[in-house]
């Protein structure tokens, strides 16, 4: 479903992204880890078709992300790690003004916005000014719009930062759920225990490199055979 | 799921911006917004309806007939431009950030399914509306005038809009594509630079067709291209100028480079003091660094508010004497031939509106980054006092001297001129340059970095007054310039009345949201007393303006009357919240008691009176007003005495400074005085006896039931019978 083969991405003199090769199955989450400027959001971006790739390719359902990126933008959510959202909108018009825009309007996606929207304990806030929202709260409506549209992929950078424990676990469950369903989920995070709970798989990304992939004990093993996760966060940053 | 088309989306975007500027109007600004806007829109229909006559046939009339011919008919082209510029504004703001281009830069909106066309289509369609608010505000006199030299009337209103929106479009793809070679060459090292030379040529470009187009106007005359319009060419804003292309002079000449040298200078300023610094552009205010200690937190806060300011105030010094120079340029040129004086008068209008442009641009900023410092203020130690005067003086000074930028042309146009167009609108300049004077003097006076959370209130409080209020009181002078119906400027003076105070009463929602310091803090006698002589500032800057600009001296006390009521209430209000009370009587005994009470005390009063042999309430200047004036003036007397003046007064008298008294000396009996003593003291000129008398019962009544609606009640129901037997003086 998630495709990238030999995908690399350059600024100027800068390795972004080097040789990316991964393949996610329909129902996979995948956690992409690594320190800060490591590539993850550069390849989500490259998945986003955002970027326009140095060398190789990256596909979603067949297509080519930078040649067909609009196509692939009607198939995936995104949730940005910062996310700007529209401020003299209510959270409410804000979805209706992104569902209109993917020409999907329908009352069962309005039914799905509620459902969701109460899961977060956000359906009061929906209502509310976004200019007034909190940074969790623009959180929630971000991922509010990231999924209305019932994405076949979802891309999702750090979707539980800035969320309460509560909340988070939702979140957390509600991936389980559509990737049951068969959706794709590929998620960038720096929270290890976030990743070892909820992934099938994760990559360690290090300087643009991805340095070991499986699932928790086969990044251990990859690692020089420690014993945890954070161990061989430790151990694959240092030898980078 | 069905592919969305173009035109689908099309109109969720535009859907969706109308939502944002109906959004940005009612809950950001507050419904009194949705008032205003259509009060104004109204305004000029009827005076379009005045000078054209109703239907199609009256546009036409209003358009083609010669603006420059009528004073009056030239404020309601010129109101009617701006209130299209700003509706235009509003809307294109709706969409974050300036126009609509960072609206399709964001993330959400690269992550839907847009194809190239459409997204390009929906940039130029929603960044015209952006363009067209600021072109109409910036050349559509220059431009009408160019366009009048071949077309009339509606033709010319369409050709100049159109014309404005090219001309703007196109001097921002030149930037961006300047923009975008430069970035290009010099890398991404340079980039900060780039986007200044970027800004600079962009600035030039705008500044210098307004420029531009009066010259055009002269060459078109001069070679007898078209056929002049009569009238509006005469008016045209910079007619010395185009009598330079007519060689009939050469303060033309001066002018030009007087007008040049200060955009160049401006230009050079930016770029000599954005290069000095590049890494940091942005204009965003500090923000408090969370978890921070209470020196740290206030300590950066104050240096990169220093580093801001002294960024921002070369930009004025510099350009200062450019625009001095043209100026009195343009005054020497364009006095001795003119017969009328209008082209100057407009001239001169466009000038003080580009001192007031400029002077809130840079007092706005610097009030809104204020805003911030002061909302740590609670944080900050007593230590830090120092650093937070220092500020507070920067922006004093910043202030003082736009004032006097403001003063000084309007002083020496009272002696060649004295035309009601340049009075109205250098006065408004001046009112609103003192505005910005009073608030940082407010600020001055008032900044206490204690953890006296009140202070930091009442300067909220006064904030949204003065700033909101002071150009409300210079519009209504314009209204009342206007001729209107007594009804409409009553109506009017009372929206906008509710417009700032409500604004006001946002700006100290804003200050509350922290939680509360020092409950304590808030229930002392001197802080209601601080709040009460702002409220008396805010009434003697409004009186002083008043009689500055030749308003009547009824008018001027019932609008001074009026923004102090406005500045009172929302204080009032949050201080009296702080004392809640427990009632001892039920609402429909106190107000019953109160009624009773107040209409005994009007009787009493009045018998009173008559044995002494004064004539009741006469002796004050509000009474005399209130028995010589009619329209509404007395509208508006009737009004506020009945309504306005008690509520804030009783929030006051009794729910603030009565409580907070009694809890400082710990005797009812010595508050119930002094509240009446101060209450008396506001009343002097012929009315402290009945005052101190009236602020007893009102006092002693709301011990007594616990209820402000009481006093309210007595309060309301004494000045209502005191109009009505007015009135009935009057009548019979």
């Amino acid at each position: 479903m998630v495709e990238a083969r030999g995908l690399s991405k350059r600024f100027g003199d800068h390795v972004a992204l080097e040789g990316l090769d991964l393949a996610l199955p329909r129902g996979e989450i995948f956690g992409l880890l690594g320190p800060n400027g490591a590539g993850k959001s550069t390849t989500l971006n490259l998945f986003m078709g955002f970027l326009q790739p140095s060398a190789g390719t990256a596909r979603i359902a067949g297509l080519d992300c930078a040649r067909d990126a609009r196509a692939v933008m009607g198939l995936v959510g995104h949730l940005p790690e910062e996310p700007a959202l529209f401020e003299n909108l209510t959270g409410r018009e804000l979805v209706s003004f992104v569902l209109s825009m993917r020409g999907d309007d329908r009352p069962a996606r309005w039914s799905e916005v509620a459902a969701c929207a109460e899961r977060l304990s956000f359906t009061r806030e929906l209502d509310q000014l976004i200019a007034g929202y909190s940074m969790g709260m623009r959180k929630k409506l971000a991922l509010v719009t990231a999924l209305a549209h019932d994405p076949a992929v979802l891309l999702l950078d750090e979707p539980t930062n800035g969320l309460d424990p509560v909340v988070a676990r939702e979140v957390r469950a509600m991936l389980e759920e559509r990737a049951a369903r068969g959706v794709t989920v590929v998620l960038s995070t720096h929270l290890l225990d976030v990743a070892q709970r909820v992934c099938h798989r994760l990559g360690v990304l290090v300087q643009g490199r991805l340095r070991a992939i499986g699932d928790a004990g086969e990044v251990c093993v990859q690692a020089g055979g420690v014993a945890t996760l954070e161990e061989a966060f430790l151990a694959l940053t240092a030898a980078g | 799921m069905s592919a969305p088309t173009v035109v689908a989306q099309g109109r969720a975007l535009l859907r969706m911006s109308v939502q944002g500027a109906l959004n940005s109007l009612h809950r950001r600004q507050g419904a009194g917004a949705m008032v205003v806007f259509p009060l104004l829109l109204a305004v000029l229909l009827i005076e379009l309806a005045r000078f054209g006559g109703k239907g199609a046939d009256g546009v036409r009339r209003f358009l083609a007939a010669a603006p420059g011919d009528q004073g009056t008919h030239f404020v309601a082209w010129w109101l009617t431009i701006m209130a299209v510029a700003v509706v235009a504004l509003k809307y294109a703001r709706a969409i974050p950030g300036r126009g609509a281009r960072p609206l399709f830069d964001t993330l959400l909106f690269r992550a839907l399914p847009v194809s190239p066309v459409t997204r390009t289509l929906f940039e130029l369609l929603l960044g015209s509306t952006h363009s067209a608010g600021f072109v109409a505000l910036a050349f559509a006199p220059a431009l009408y005038g160019l366009v009048t030299q071949r077309f009339a009337g509606l033709p010319a209103v369409a050709l100049t809009a159109v014309m404005a929106l090219v001309f703007n479009e196109v001097a921002t793809l030149v930037a961006h594509a300047l923009h975008a070679l430069l970035s290009r060459y010099l890398g991404g090292r340079s980039l900060d630079i780039v986007r200044v030379v970027t800004a600079c040529v962009g600035f030039l470009l705008v500044g210098s067709f307004s420029t531009l187009g009066p010259i055009g106007v002269g060459i078109a005359r001069r070679l007898r291209v078209g056929r002049p319009a009569p009238g509006w060419s005469e008016a045209l804003p910079l007619r010395g100028l185009v009598r330079w292309v007519r060689f009939d002079d050469l303060s033309g000449l001066v002018a030009v480079l007087g007008w040049t040298a200060a955009l160049v200078t401006f230009s050079v300023a930016a770029l000599a003091w954005r290069v000095r610094s590049p890494t940091d552009l942005s204009l965003d205010g500090p923000s408090a660094p969370t978890g921070a200690g209470r020196w740290e937190a206030g300590l950066s806060a104050a240096r990169i508010e220093w580093r801001m300011l002294s960024r921002q105030a070369p930009y004025l010094v510099l350009a200062t004497p450019a625009f001095l120079v043209f100026f009195f340029a343009v005054v020497r040129g364009a006095r001795p031939a003119t017969g009328i004086d209008l082209p100057f008068v407009t001239l001169m209008g466009l000038i003080g509106w580009a001192i007031i442009v400029q002077g809130t641009a840079l007092t706005g900023a610097a009030s809104r980054r204020w805003r911030r410092v002061l909302w740590i203020l609670p944080t900050v130690g007593r230590d830090h006092r120092d650093a937070i005067r220092a500020l507070a003086r920067v922006h004093f000074a910043m202030t003082a001297g736009l004032s006097l930028g403001a003063a000084l042309p309007w002083w020496f146009l009272q002696r060649p001129i004295w035309w009601w167009f340049p009075r109205q609108f250098m006065g408004m300049a001046l009112v609103i340059a003192v505005g910005q004077w009073a608030q940082s003097a407010a600020l001055f006076l008032l900044i206490d970095p204690s953890p006296d959370r009140l202070t930091g209130l009442s300067v909220g409080g006064v904030f949204g007054v003065l700033v909101t209020a002071i150009p409300t009181v210079a519009l209504l002078v314009l209204l009342s310039a206007m001729s209107l119906p007594a009804w409409l400027s009553l109506v009017a003076l009372l929206a906008l009345l509710a417009w700032s105070m409500e604004s006001a009463a946002v700006a100290r929602l804003r200050w509350i949201r922290e939680p509360a310091g020092d409950p304590e803090a808030a229930r002392r006698v001197w802080p209601a007393l601080r709040s009460f002589g702002v409220a008396g500032l805010a009434q003697v800057v409004v009186a002083e303006s008043g009689d500055a600009l030749g308003a009547s001296s009824t008018t001027t006390l019932v609008l001074s009357l009026l923004v102090f009521a406005g500045v009172l209430l929302p204080l009032a209000a949050r201080g009296a919240q702080g004392h809640a009370t427990v009632p001892r009587w039920s609402l429909r005994r106190g107000i019953g008691t109160g009624v009773l009470v107040g209409a005994a005390n009007f009787a009493l009063v009045l018998g009173v009176a008559k044995w002494v042999g004064l004539g009741g309430s006469g002796a004050s200047p509000l009474a005399a007003a209130f028995t010589h004036t009619r329209g509404w003036v007395l509208g508006a007397i009737v009004v506020a005495s009945t309504t306005v003046i008690p509520l804030a007064e009783e929030l006051f008298f009794r729910g603030w400074l009565l409580p907070a008294a009694r809890r400082e000396v710990g005797d009812a009996r010595v508050a119930v005085v002094l509240s009446a003593a101060v209450f008396a003291m506001v009343h002097a000129g012929g009315q402290w006896a009945p005052a101190l008398w009236a602020g007893l019962l009102a006092g002693v009544l709301m011990q007594r039931s616990g209820r402000l609606a009481t006093s309210l009640a007595m309060h309301v129901t004494n000045n209502t019978l005191v109009v009505l037997a007015v009135l009935w003086g009057r009548l019979t």
